[in-house]
């Protein structure tokens, strides 16, 4: 038995750590360290956002249901209220 | 299985169950920001907010101004998130080791200057159609910012519906030392309640098609703040906006009507009663490689602030009198009308759209071009008032002819640079009565360093 609690925690701590060495590469760590690109905590701009938002939605029905669709659609607008939010008075 | 293995069994699970549902309660935190600098030269701002008279020998100010805005939002879900937003505004220069807002540019810095923009909390009602938005918010009134363009505290919920949306809003807007606008002179309220400034707001969305939109709204502007002096204010608009998609034109525009009661000045029991108007249509068009954008507008005025019945359209100012807490950015004006990159430096020939009870007509045409990263904007507007209050005529009501643009270059996705520069020439409205001279034609020449992310 004390083995096969061993093994559940072992899993569980595998669980932690294993994304951070899937999800990043030598190579990314060196851009992230190097030019501030691919970095794990990176957050996405609100142009990002945006511009990942309209291609989303320009695939269309052939991907998204129409009410993802629209869920896509208030999105941007929210995006876009923000950024006029920043940008006047 | 001893119960010693039982437990450690039972540990280890209750360990792997946890850490599962942790994600769950996690915070998607989002940052987003502005920073922006802006270099002026001209003849009419003076880095102060608030309406301006040309005048002969105006002298030319130069100065430059930065803003910074820091927005955090804490997202729980889809459904539930805190919006936070700060702001740090400085003229270059301006003063040091100091406390307050819109100061800290001097040499040695380190002035106590963030300044609380919003906090609010956005949620979805859960299985119901509605969200709220609680706390201190901007709002967008529908009718181009005409009613209320600012931020303040209040509520604000909307429901999605078949046919469009049903909302509503309640803002307050003083509770304390409060003065300016009509509502002249300085109170202190002592009992909180019991002096306010509210605003109140009922609408309907319908969306009659696919391309056309209505939108219908009740407004009321409350305010006792000085019942001890005079009579109470209480202002009924009831508005109607729309928007039409009409070929590879959008065409939207608004009527709004106010009436009700105005405190006066003098004793209680003398409110005048208000009857006023403004007006807009608004348009815009793809036309050759860009953008053709037109809007006119109307403010009703009057002759008199003493008749019984006023017909200026009464607007919504900061507590102070010289700041609108409204505009008409639409128009795309540097000069005549308030800009929306305005940050502390906020002056225009007409800065409140009541214009000293004389309300305004104009018209504003303009164009946006990009190519590849650089950008035009170009814009013409002219404008007179709507009603000469003291009788003279001035040598007559035109406001003037402001002409402007804006040429910039995008260095990054998120950061321009920008040079913009405006011309007014002033209308007869600035003839001299008798003698004298005319003032001179304001203009003003900015650069401008914009990023966003």
């Amino acid at each position: 038995m004390k083995k096969v609690a061993v093994m559940v925690m072992a899993a569980f701590m595998m669980s932690a750590t294993v994304p951070a060495f899937a999800q990043m590469t030598k190579e990314e760590k060196d851009q992230c360290l190097l030019a501030s690109k691919n970095c794990m905590m990176e957050v996405d701009t609100l142009q990002k956002k945006m511009k990942k938002l309209n291609a989303e939605i320009k695939k269309g029905t052939k991907v998204y249901s129409a009410d993802e669709l629209k869920k896509l659609q208030d999105k941007l607008k929210e995006a876009e209220a923000m950024l006029d939010a920043l940008q006047t008075k | 299985m001893s119960m010693k293995k039982r437990l450690l069994a039972v540990a280890a699970a209750s360990a792997l169950t946890v850490a599962t549902a942790v994600p769950a309660l996690a915070l998607e935190n989002e940052f987003h920001g502005l920073f922006r600098l802006r270099g002026f030269i001209e003849n009419f701002n003076d880095g102060g907010a608030g309406a301006v008279t040309p005048i002969n020998n105006p002298r030319t100010k130069s100065y430059f101004e930065q803003r910074a805005r820091l927005m955090y939002i804490a997202k729980a879900n889809d459904d539930l998130k805190l919006v936070t937003h700060f702001e740090i505004d400085s003229r270059w220069g301006d003063n040091s080791y100091a406390t307050g807002r819109g100061q800290g540019g001097g040499i040695g810095a380190d002035t106590t200057n963030l300044e609380t923009k919003n906090v609010y909390l956005d949620f979805n009602i859960p299985s119901t159609p509605v969200n709220v938005k609680l706390g201190i918010q901007g709002f967008d009134d529908g009718y181009k910012g005409i009613i209320f363009n600012n931020d303040a505290a209040g509520v604000v919920a909307k429901a999605k519906t078949g046919f469009g949306s049903l909302g509503g809003a309640f803002f307050r807007f003083d509770d304390a030392v409060t003065g300016g606008s009509y509502l002249e002179g300085t109170v202190t309220n002592t009992t909180p309640g019991y002096l306010t400034r509210d605003l109140v707001n009922l609408n309907a969305k319908f969306n009659v098609t696919k391309d056309v939109k209505l939108g219908a709204d009740w407004y009321l502007l409350y305010s006792d703040v000085l019942r001890q002096t005079q009579d109470r204010t209480a202002i009924n608009m009831f508005g109607v906006n729309a928007e039409a998609k009409v070929g590879p034109a959008t065409i939207d525009g608004f009527v709004l009507y106010q009436t009700g009661k105005l405190g006066s000045a003098a004793a209680i029991g003398n409110s005048q009663k208000v009857s006023a108007f403004a007006g807009n249509v608004g348009a815009k068009l793809k036309a050759g490689p860009g953008t053709l954008r037109t809007n006119a507008l109307y403010i009703s005025g009057d002759k008199s602030s003493s008749s019984s019945v006023r017909n200026d359209f009464q607007t919504v100012a900061d507590r102070t009198v010289n700041q609108a807490a409204h505009a008409f950015y639409a128009a795309e004006m540097q000069i005549l009308l308030r800009n929306k990159y305005n940050m502390n430096s906020d002056r225009a020939i007409v800065q409140n759209l009541n214009n000293n009870r004389q309300g305004i007509y104009g018209g504003f045409v303009g164009y946006d071009l990009a190519i590849d990263k650089f950008f035009v904007f170009s814009n013409v507007g002219a404008a007179a008032i709507s009603r000469d209050t003291n009788g003279a005529n001035r040598g007559g009501d035109f406001l003037g002819t402001e002409v402007n643009t804006e040429v910039g270059y995008k260095l990054f996705d998120n950061m321009t640079t920008s040079v913009q520069a405006g011309y007014m020439f002033l209308g007869n409205y600035y003839k001299p009565v008798t003698t004298g001279s005319w003032p001179e034609n304001p203009y003003t020449a900015k650069v401008q360093v914009n990023y966003t992310f």
